[in-house]
Parts: C-alpha cells; sequence; structure tokens
C-alpha cells in the first residue's frame, strides 16, 4: 500500500516537472520562431493553463480504469510534446502559401502548448483519485518532521485563519496539488540552470519525453496486472493493449537513442531549420545554404553558413556563386561581398567630419567582431569599445572568418575594451565622445528593446560632446515602416531632432553597378558638419553618392508611440 | 454544468483567445497620386505623372512648416472584391493574384491592400495628413520573367534603378528593349514641407504581340503607411 503512495507521488512530481518544463521550451522555441519574449511567453502561460483546466474539466469522462487512462496518457504525452516542437519548426521551415491566413498558422503554432497542457490536464484529477482509491494516511510515511512542519505551519496559519489538526491523514487532493507545484519549481529552475543551457531546445524536449515514457513503464511495471510485477491492487488495470505497450517502449528507446546523440541531434535539427529558414528568404531554388559552424554563447546564437547561387541567370546578390556569412541568430552581420563596404560606412563616412588624431574620441558600441576597431585604428583616434558579449568577442579573435578584416585590432594601443551591457556602461561613465558609432544586432530580440529606447538614446545624448554625432545602421523604411516610424520617434524624443541619411555602396556582384549595402544614420541635437566627401578614402571614391546628403529634421509620426523601457512599443521588433 | 455546456464554454473562450490573440494590427499601404497612367506607344513606356501628386502621411511636420499641408485626408483607393481577407492584403503579383485583388480608382492592383485598409483609415483618420508633393526622380527597372516575382518580390521601395529620370516633366517615355515584369518607381519629396517620402512604385508586366507591347498586371506598391 505505502509503496503505491511512494510511485503514485514521486510520479506526480515527474509529470508536473516536466509538464512545466515542456511549456518553457514551447514557449523559448517559440520566441526564437517569432520574436517577442514576453508575448510568447505570456500567451504561452496562459493557453498552457486555459488548456490544464479543460483537460481537467473533461477528466470527469474519463472511464472509472484511471491506472490504464493515466498510463496512456503518459504515453501519448511522449509522442506528442517533442512532435509538437517539430511541427513549430516546420512551421517555420517551409514557405507557407501567402493564400493560408496568418490566424491559422498562429494557431497551429500554438496547439503544442494546448495539447501539452490538456492531457497535462487530466494527470492531476486522475492522480489525486489514485491517491485516495490507495487509503493511505499520508501522514504516516511523510514522518515527525513532516508533522512538526505541519504543526508549525498551523500555528502560523492560525494568526490569519480558522484551523483544525487533520485527524491521521491529509487530504490526496492536499497533497497531490503540493506536490504538483513542487515539481513545477523544480522543472522551471532546472529548464532555466541546467536544461537550456546545457542541452538546448532539441535535446531537452527529448528529455522530457523520455522522462515522461519511462514514467510510463514504471507505472505500468507497477499497476499492471498483464504486464507488471506488483501484485493485482485497487489500483491494478489489466486489459491493455500491447501494441501500446510496444509503442511505449518504442519511444523510450527512441528518445534515449536520441539522448545518446544530443549534439549531433541538436545540430542536425537547428541547422536543417536554419538552412530552410534562410532559403526561404530567396525565391523558391535560388539560394543553396550550407551551414558551416554554429556556436552558441551566453547571449547569441552565432552561426556560419555558406550561401550559394543556384538560381536562374547572373547572380544578383554577390560576386561568383558562393560566399561566406555570418549571422547572429537571424540577423544576418557580414558577407563576404560587403564586410569592407558596411564598415565603411559605417566608420569612414562619420569620419569625414573629424580630425583623424588621438584627440578625436570614440566609443563603439557592439562591434565584437573588431572590425570597425581595425577601421578607426586607421584614423589613430582614441577608441572606447563596448560589447556585451566576451564569448563572442573571444570567437571572432581568433577566428581566420573574422581576422582577415580585423587584422588584430584588439592590440590597438588607443584602444580600450569593456565587455559589459552599453546601456549599463553609459549609465556608470562621465566621458563624452566626439563620435559613438552603434555595431548592434538588428531590433528582432525583445532583449534589445533596450539598445532602441528613448531612455538608451538620452544616454547617449548625454555622452556627447558639444559638437558630438551618434553615427548607426538603420531598416529601410520602406522594408520595415512600422519599426522605422516607432525609432524615429523614439530617437527625437530623446532630443536627437537631427538626422543625416546616407548609404554605404559598392559593385557587390561585379555587374559594372553600385548597389546599396547598408542604410546609415548619422544623429545629432542639432545640424553638424556636413559630410566632407575629401576626407576619407571611401568618400572620396563615392564622393557623388556623399555631395547632396545633408543634415535634415528628424521626423515626426502621428499615432506611433515611441518605445520606453517601461513602456515598450513592439512595433520596433523586427520579426525575422 | 453538463459537458456539452461546459465544451461550448470553453470553445467560445478559445476562440476569443486565438482572435484576440492573433490580431493583426499592420497599418494598410498609404494612399497616394503620384503616377496617373502607364502605356505603351512607339516602343516606348509611357509614364504619365500626375498634375498635382500628393500622398497621404502619418508625418507630422513641425508648427511652422504645416502651412502647405492639406490636413484632410482624400482617399482616392476603393478596395474592392475579397481576394485579401487577412490584414496582410493582396499580394502574389506573379501567381495568378491580379486577378482578385482589390484595385485602386486607377484600376491597379492594389499590392497588400484589402477590405482591412478601409477600417484602418477609417480608426486612424486623426492620424493621416494629405500632402502635395514633387517628383524627384523616376526609376525604371527591368525584372524579367514570372520567377524574379514570385513570392512578393521585390518589396515596396527603390530598386536597383536600370534607368533613372532626374526631374520628371508630366510624361517620361521610357524606351522598351525586352518584355517581362518592369516596376517604374517615383521618388517624391515635400512641395511645402522638408520631408523626404521615398518612393511610389508601380509594377507590371509588358507583354510583347507581334511588333506591339501591352501593359498587363499593373499593380500599385506602396509603403506601409
Amino acid at each position: 500500500m505505502r509503496s503505491r503512495l511512494i510511485v503514485l507521488l514521486s510520479v506526480t512530481f515527474v509529470v508536473s516537472f516536466c509538464s512545466f518544463a515542456y511549456e518553457f521550451v514551447y514557449s523559448e522555441l517559440l520566441t526564437v520562431m517569432y520574436g517577442g519574449t514576453v508575448t510568447q511567453y505570456v500567451i504561452t502561460v496562459g493557453l498552457y493553463f486555459f488548456s490544464l483546466g479543460v483537460g481537467a474539466g473533461l477528466s470527469d469522462d474519463l472511464g472509472a480504469d484511471r491506472s490504464a487512462n493515466f498510463f496512456r496518457t503518459e504515453v501519448y504525452l511522449a509522442a506528442v510534446a517533442p512532435a509538437g516542437f517539430l511541427l513549430i519548426v516546420g512551421l517555420n521551415s517551409v514557405t507557407i502559401p501567402s493564400w493560408v491566413p496568418a490566424a491559422a498558422v498562429w494557431v497551429l503554432a500554438r496547439l503544442p502548448v494546448v495539447a501539452v497542457g490538456w492531457l497535462s490536464g487530466f494527470e492531476l484529477p486522475l492522480l489525486t483519485r489514485m491517491v485516495q482509491q490507495t487509503g493511505v494516511e499520508t501522514a504516516s510515511w511523510t514522518g515527525r518532521w513532516s508533522e512538526r512542519v505541519s504543526a508549525l505551519s498551523r500555528r502560523g496559519l492560525g494568526l490569519f485563519w480558522h484551523t483544525h489538526t487533520p485527524e491521521g491523514r491529509r487530504s490526496g487532493l492536499s497533497v497531490v496539488l503540493a506536490l504538483d507545484y513542487i515539481g513545477g519549481l523544480v522543472g522551471a529552475v532546472v529548464y532555466a540552470r541546467i536544461l537550456y543551457p546545457r542541452l538546448g531546445l532539441v535535446s531537452t524536449i527529448v528529455l522530457l519525453a523520455l522522462i515522461n515514457a519511462v514514467g510510463a513503464l514504471v507505472f505500468l511495471a507497477r499497476f499492471s496486472d498483464r504486464w507488471g510485477f506488483g501484485g493485482a491492487t485497487s489500483l491494478s488495470f489489466t486489459n491493455e493493449p500491447g501494441v501500446l505497450l510496444v509503442v511505449c517502449v518504442l519511444l523510450t528507446a527512441g528518445h534515449a537513442g536520441a539522448l545518446t546523440h544530443h549534439e549531433q541531434l541538436d545540430e542536425q535539427v537547428s541547422g536543417l531549420y536554419l538552412e530552410h529558414k534562410m532559403e526561404s528568404e530567396y525565391p523558391p531554388g535560388a539560394m543553396e545554404i550550407d551551414i558551416v559552424e554554429q556556436q552558441t554563447t551566453k547571449y547569441q546564437h552565432i552561426v556560419r553558413y555558406r550561401r550559394t547561387w543556384t538560381g536562374p541567370g547572373q547572380n544578383p546578390h554577390f560576386t561568383g556563386t558562393t560566399e561566406e556569412c555570418l549571422r547572429l541568430g537571424m540577423d544576418v552581420q557580414l558577407c563576404e561581398s560587403w564586410a569592407d563596404s558596411y564598415h565603411d560606412g559605417l566608420v569612414d563616412v562619420p569620419m569625414s567630419m573629424y580630425e583623424h588624431s588621438p584627440d578625436t574620441e570614440v566609443l563603439v558600441i557592439g562591434g565584437g567582431d573588431w572590425i570597425a576597431i581595425d577601421q578607426l585604428r586607421a584614423y589613430n583616434v582614441s577608441v572606447d569599445h563596448v560589447d556585451l558579449d566576451s564569448q563572442f568577442m573571444e570567437y571572432a579573435k581568433r577566428t581566420q572568418f573574422f581576422r582577415r578584416w580585423h587584422n588584430d585590432s584588439e592590440t590597438y594601443a588607443r584602444l580600450n575594451t569593456t565587455a559589459e551591457d552599453g546601456y549599463a556602461y553609459l549609465q556608470g561613465t562621465d566621458r563624452r565622445y566626439d563620435l559613438i558609432l552603434l555595431d548592434l544586432p538588428g531590433a528582432s530580440d525583445n532583449d534589445l528593446l533596450k539598445l532602441y529606447s528613448t531612455e538608451f538614446y538620452q544616454l547617449l545624448r548625454s555622452h556627447l560632446e558639444d559638437d558630438g554625432v551618434v553615427g548607426t545602421w538603420a531598416y529601410s523604411p520602406n522594408a520595415h515602416p512600422q519599426h522605422h516610424k516607432a525609432y524615429v520617434n523614439t530617437v527625437r524624443a530623446a532630443g536627437f531632432t537631427h538626422q543625416l541619411p546616407y548609404s554605404a555602396w559598392e559593385d557587390t556582384d561585379s555587374d559594372g553597378r553600385t548597389e546599396r549595402v547598408e542604410r546609415f544614420y548619422l544623429l545629432a541635437p542639432e545640424p553638424r558638419a556636413p559630410i566632407d566627401t575629401d576626407r576619407t578614402a571611401y568618400t572620396r571614391q563615392y564622393a557623388n553618392r556623399y555631395e547632396a546628403t545633408q543634415w535634415e529634421p528628424v521626423p515626426r509620426y502621428a499615432g506611433v508611440r515611441l518605445n520606453s523601457i517601461f513602456h515598450p512599443n513592439y512595433d520596433i521588433i523586427i520579426d525575422t | 454544468m453538463d459537458r456539452r455546456r461546459f465544451l461550448a464554454a470553453v470553445g467560445a473562450t478559445a476562440l476569443t483567445v486565438f482572435a484576440g490573440c492573433s490580431s493583426d494590427e499592420t497599418p494598410p499601404p498609404r494612399k497616394s497620386s503620384v503616377v496617373e497612367r502607364i502605356e505603351t506607344g512607339d516602343d516606348t513606356i509611357r509614364i504619365a505623372l500626375a498634375n498635382e501628386p500628393w500622398v497621404l502621411s502619418r508625418y507630422t511636420p513641425s508648427s511652422s512648416r504645416l502651412a502647405g499641408a492639406r490636413i484632410d485626408p482624400v482617399g482616392v483607393v476603393a478596395a474592392k472584391g475579397g481576394g485579401a481577407g487577412s490584414a496582410r492584403g493582396a499580394t502574389g503579383r506573379a501567381a495568378g493574384g491580379y486577378r482578385d485583388a482589390p484595385r485602386t480608382t486607377h484600376g491597379w492592383a492594389w499590392w497588400h491592400g484589402g477590405g482591412y485598409a478601409d477600417d484602418w483609415y477609417e480608426e486612424h483618420d486623426d492620424e493621416t495628413s494629405e500632402y502635395q508633393v514633387r517628383i524627384q526622380e523616376i526609376g525604371v527597372r527591368h525584372f524579367g520573367s514570372d520567377t524574379v516575382f514570385r513570392d512578393d518580390r521585390p518589396g515596396a521601395g527603390p530598386v536597383d534603378w536600370d534607368w533613372t529620370y532626374r526631374h520628371p516633366k508630366h510624361r517620361t517615355d521610357h524606351p522598351i528593349r525586352q518584355a517581362g515584369w518592369y516596376r517604374v518607381g517615383a521618388h517624391i519629396v515635400g512641395k511645402d514641407v522638408d520631408h523626404d517620402f521615398q518612393w511610389e512604385c508601380i509594377d507590371f508586366e509588358l507583354d510583347s504581340a507581334g511588333n506591339s507591347y501591352t501593359i498587363e498586371n499593373e499593380w500599385k506598391v506602396s509603403p506601409r503607411i
């Protein structure tokens, strides 16, 4: 009797652990796929609790053979949870026809959340009734220490509520609920501190499904008359078909096998997804993507890949048919065809407005690839460099892909590098700069909302010299109109009332025509000196592109809220 | 509560939640009158520009610059048909989407237009203003076959133009060299306000029939307002 109770309560803890952890995996996966951390986590948790309620509500309709139904539920969970994961990945790996309503895709992508919540909703009522059915007094095995804790708790509760001393036993519901919530807490902590950082999403969902499958087998071994060895009891079930046992064993073996090669599994699934996702950015069949290397730092996912033109006619994107690129998450950071011209635009164009001497103080926020530093070294200016991700900075230092551009610029004598959040750095320093360059990843992640906020731009402004300028790359107002409008309203509210928009140019595909590589803004509280096309080699080369550029007022758009840390405008986030 | 009522209540709640969470507030393309007509004649593409071009925008000039802007928005686009029920609007320029797409008053298919646009403009009436603009430059790009246009590419805005015409007059004639998909874009800037309103574009297919050419499948491609 007592061993049955222990098995049931242990199973309660384990299934709750898995159930919560599944939802965290889905939340993070949906965030990776669709962006918007807060939105995805909030909606996932909301849907999860809703589905738990539906499952619990429908549990009365399950038959009296509770043990058999519980076993089935665990087998279904072990199959459905990883399948749901693959469904979400699949939805983001294929090109969905434009006639499919966005709402349908939205619903499909949340079905796994609902399915797991619904199945988990069955678990608690079933377990509660089974615990009650054992007839064991829970107090009899929890021991004296537990009674002391209970007595102490009662004293505390007695200050605010009417209490009584239970005679010998607690209700099955209270014990099962307690273990359920404890399992949920442990699931959350273990997921956040161990599973996600060490195994990643793919291996975590497989591990959780394995735990569910093993839990089902343990349950079967203890309570099945036909397959188990626990002997006949009031909870025994007898007629469970063999096929379900076979499925459960296969799931257990399959998940365990996959976990033994979890690194390859993780690499293959994420590689497959990333390759499909990137290929879908081009017309069908036009570009083939091959992942060269993936690494995950504390802050971002580094992906190096080769893109090969397989479309009809001449490659319109770059010279030749293949080149190597880098992304952080899904944001393109560098491609061989335009790495130089992007940094020319970021550094050489604004440097046409300043003295090329150590007296010119420059702050670079971001730029962990060190390439902008190399460009600044050529002007002999003093540079403070702040980037959050020291792991990425180390990786870029020693990887040949970057070294050909940064030329070991970390050794530059007038460079002072700090591994810190740019926002925190500005809060902690009184230094003022002639030029602040933002070489940041795209606004595709809620974690970066802060660096696109009014508060951040106010900090930037307060760290500018009287003639200082902030330089940054920018999204196209045509391709991302909502982001653009929210962004300009944000910087304007921070006091940057004037802008000088310009672009970096290069003939990236050797077709004899100059293409726009990237858009940039110079921002300042007042109009500054114009771009001096004689001052740097790059502005001399493309003088005709920069002669007409001029400072203009930063526009303001009606009905568009600015983005503030405490009142974020999620329109500023780009969906990748 | 019996099972049927329970399921009905659950279903209604779920539908409400799904509808709320998946609703798309994306603004529609802006309305404008910049390119009046595109036609062929004497082996040229004739690009006729509007006499008094204007654009609807959420741009708000500083008060001293307001004089030239007409504040009352004037709708020129009538979104017809149900080809674009979702908030994302009509797409599929080279994939048979033209026939069902909503139309502008010029009769062009309206890229990313749809029934949702009228609702949006009605709800945000106080945020939009009509601005007189001048056309600084015309760009013409020849893309070629349908393949390039599949999957909504290219989006709104300028492309890598094959030919440009600075400070165009009322009509610009562009010599035809080959059939296929084209984009004609007009770079517009404020006439009375100091603002770059970017580009208004028309995509169309030039079909050769013997020695002559005809224009088909015209889409008006504007950035979202």
